[in-house]
């Protein structure tokens, strides 16, 4: 149980250098070395404060920034894939939403107090995220070219950003629920941490074994 | 712990969808791809095979075109070379000396006319002057006969296109030509060639005695003689726009419109 704790440290820590090392790496996959760089830290700085032995353990500003950035840079991956994909129109509908969306989370980030975590900031970039990962499905299936996606790492790499939000999605969406069911021993963090860390082997993969 | 096992199901069943989306996704794509491919290839094929049924028309109307030429043009001029020769007497020195300047003008155009016939069927010469040279040295020859009248007109910045198209537009030019000479009865052909960036356009003119192009309105070339349809196969061919106007009595004009995604320099 003590390793779930720390999966959130150790999925980045574990992808980060394949990426990194990754040969004629794009400057799209800077983007997940970012995403990586900012898990890492920013989990690695709450959980220090939660392990604090003096009562000031409150890390839910790390926690709400973390989502902020995360989302922002997963966010920003998904519009450059989409815009050679989407007719103008459409991706301009999208890129208003990504900002206003971006906009809105900085407001919360700012205004909010640290006391109590918002499921509905949270739900909103896990929801944006996958709506920006459903379109890109679609959109492939839709219109199939030269190149087969599955053998592309970036196929993979969205579909690691959509696993994470995905199923994040949902236990933000339902964190009231959840947090009645808070049981000692399985934390809603310990089952965020293995989905992450899920999420970071499907990027280590994308890095080390798709050439494309 | 019966609430732990709840959560754990519901998280589980969760992931199992999100499993199941993608991996529906991965099938369904799959499947779709393999079909991309195959009409990708199937169009290829066609395309492969209406490339290789014009190159073979092109051939087939360009071994008619030598043999009309040889037979109307050099032909006579080679015969009427012969007849001189037979037909001179020594025993008049006056006469001999003009059959034999005769023969050698006559000759000499033979050699000429042949050397045109040559540079204007050589494929590889048209590629090397590009389509502008090759229309205007078209143009030139028909010019020289005297019988017509002809004027090219430039607009915009020349530029060369991909050798296929100009080749194939030069054997479009080509024909059209041929057909005004043969049946217009035309006293000026006029051809406008523009260079703008993103569209190359050519048409020709001529003001001779037209004919009821109404049909075409609806681009249906398939009434059409041999000629036309060649002419629009081959345009469409080559991703270029292919229109013919004519009312009778008011000539002929044929416009080709070819799109320009990266014109060689």
């Amino acid at each position: 149980m003590e390793l779930i704790k720390i999966l959130d440290i150790l999925g980045p820590l574990l992808a980060l250098p394949f990426v990194f090392l990754r040969k004629g790496r794009t400057r799209r996959e800077n983007l997940v070395i970012l995403f990586l760089v900012v898990q890492l830290v920013l989990n690695g700085i709450a959980k220090y404060i939660m392990i604090q032995p003096d009562g000031h353990n409150n890390n839910i500003f790390f926690y709400k920034l973390n989502a902020f950035l995360s989302f922002g840079i997963a966010g920003l991956f998904m519009l450059t894939i989409l815009k050679k994909m989407l007719a103008a129109k459409a991706f301009g509908l999208i890129a208003a939403y990504y900002t206003v969306s971006l906009v809105v989370l900085l407001i919360i980030l700012i205004n909010e107090s640290n006391t109590s975590f918002n499921s509905m900031s949270f739900s909103l970039t896990a929801f944006s995220v996958c709506l920006f990962c459903v379109i890109y499905y679609l959109n492939s299936l839709a219109n199939p070219g030269d190149e087969n996606i599955i053998q592309t790492s970036k196929f993979w790499l969205i579909t690691a950003f959509f696993v994470y939000y995905g199923s994040n999605f949902f236990i933000f969406l339902t964190f009231g629920l959840l947090a009645k069911y808070n049981i000692k021993g399985l934390g809603l963090w310990g089952i965020h941490n293995v989905i992450f860390f899920i999420s970071c082997c499907i990027i280590l993969i994308a890095a080390k074994w798709i050439k494309k | 712990m019966d609430q732990k096992i709840g959560l754990i199901v519901i998280l589980t069943l969760f992931m199992l969808l999100m499993v199941s989306f993608i991996a529906v996704f991965v099938v369904l794509y799959q499947k779709r791809h393999t079909n991309y491919l195959k009409e990708k290839q199937l169009l290829q094929y066609h395309f492969s095979q209406t490339l290789l049924q014009t190159q073979l028309e092109i051939q087939e109307q360009t071994l008619k075109n030598i043999s009309q030429e040889i037979h109307d043009n050099i032909g006579q001029v080679l015969s009427l070379a012969k007849l001189n020769i037979n037909t001179m007497n020594c025993n008049e020195p006056e006469a001999l000396q003009g059959k034999i300047n005769d023969s050698k003008i006559l000759i000499s155009k033979a050699i000429q006319d042949l050397r045109d016939l040559s540079r204007s069927l050589n494929t590889d010469y048209v590629v090397e002057m590009g389509l502008l040279r090759s229309v205007e040295y078209e143009l030139e020859l028909i010019k020289r006969t005297g019988v017509l009248q002809t004027v090219l007109r430039i607009e915009g910045k020349p530029y060369r296109l991909e050798q296929q198209q100009e080749l194939i537009l030069f054997r479009i030019v080509q024909e059209i030509l041929h057909n005004i000479l043969k049946h217009a009865k035309a006293s000026v052909i006029d051809v406008f060639v523009q260079f703008k960036q993103e569209l190359f356009t050519l048409t020709v003119t001529d003001n001779g005695i037209g004919f009821d192009a109404s049909r075409l309105e609806s681009s249906d070339y398939s009434g059409f003689g041999l000629g036309i349809r060649n002419m629009h196969n081959r345009s469409v061919m080559i991703n270029t726009a292919f229109a013919l106007n004519s009312t009778i009595g008011k000539g002929v004009a044929i416009t080709l419109q070819l799109p320009i995604n990266n014109p060689v320099k």
